[in-house]
């Protein structure tokens, strides 16, 4: 169990530095987007982009904010859009 | 055999002893050709980018003072095969002394008269944090290696830019590697 989490602090520092360093690929804000839409998104990973604003991770984001983390996250593929174009229906990618 | 004896001990020796050894023969096999072709021959096998140097650091930010023990078998055969047994005499063992402790050491007096910097802390410390008590490490480890090798100058300076460069770089290495895996896993 301590080496696990020897690994784990390790994974995490390096974690912070890739950040830091702009290394990582998604944004703070698309990150938090992707997160809240795969803790709702239901056994189909389908997600409502209503409920996904709604969730604790996302309240102190502005709402041009999410639309505009929404749709980064579709142009690069983290969600798809579902269903007839602006209904807000999405589908998680995983 | 106690399955204590093995996770604590046996288990961190290991892997420490492979990664320092690997890092080893990777900077002497194939760093080392490449960095006399480009900038010629330093003294006493100094390097410019040192990576066993980011083994010592990082084993000392996750095992603090215990990681004299888990650095010193791995340490001791680089420096045998470096220089053989007359290795072992005072005062070249003296150089690989300084080695195997500066990090840990570093790392504790840190600890104690400053803020901690350890995994096991809440606050664990930035890689930031690792770095700039690396490069003090290996500030403590040149000025070491010149007084216990009797190195000149340049050999020491080439020291210190060779543990930096080594711990930034063997950091760069393990965070593509944890990226590759979480790509690989996804």
């Amino acid at each position: 169990m301590k080496d696990r989490s020897r690994v784990a602090a390790l994974r995490n520092m390096l974690r912070e530095m890739e950040v830091d360093l702009g290394l990582e690929t998604l944004s703070q804000h698309q990150r938090d987007v992707y997160y809240a839409a795969c803790l709702v998104a239901d056994e189909y990973h389908a997600v409502q982009s209503d409920k996904v604003r709604q969730h604790p991770l996302l309240s102190d984001m502005a709402r041009p904010t999410f639309y505009r983390a929404l749709s980064e996250l579709v142009a690069r593929g983290f969600l798809q859009a579902d269903g007839i174009r602006k209904d807000g229906r999405y589908r998680v990618k995983t | 055999m106690d399955k204590a004896i093995i996770s604590d001990g046996l288990l961190p020796l290991t892997i420490v002893s492979a990664t320092f050894l690997a890092s080893f023969f990777l900077v002497f096999w194939l760093f080392l050709p490449l960095q006399e072709a480009i900038f010629g021959h330093f003294g006493s096998f100094a390097i410019l980018v040192f990576l066993p140097h980011g083994v010592r650091v990082l084993t000392a930010w996750l095992f603090g003072l215990r990681a004299i023990i888990l650095i010193a078998p791995a340490s001791l055969a680089s420096h045998g095969y470096l220089f053989g047994l007359s290795g072992f005499s005072w005062p070249m063992i003296g150089g690989c002394i300084v080695g195997i402790i500066c990090a840990p050491i570093i790392f504790y007096l840190y600890g104690k008269f400053f803020s901690e910097v350890s995994y096991a802390h809440v606050d664990a410390g930035s890689w930031l944090q690792i770095i700039g008590l690396g490069c003090i490490a290996s500030i403590v480890n040149g000025f070491g290696s010149s007084l216990f090798y009797g190195t000149d100058i340049q050999s020491t300076f080439a020291y210190l830019l060779g543990d930096t460069l080594g711990l930034i770089l063997s950091m760069v290495i393990l965070m593509l590697s944890f990226r590759l895996l979480r790509y690989t896993q996804a």
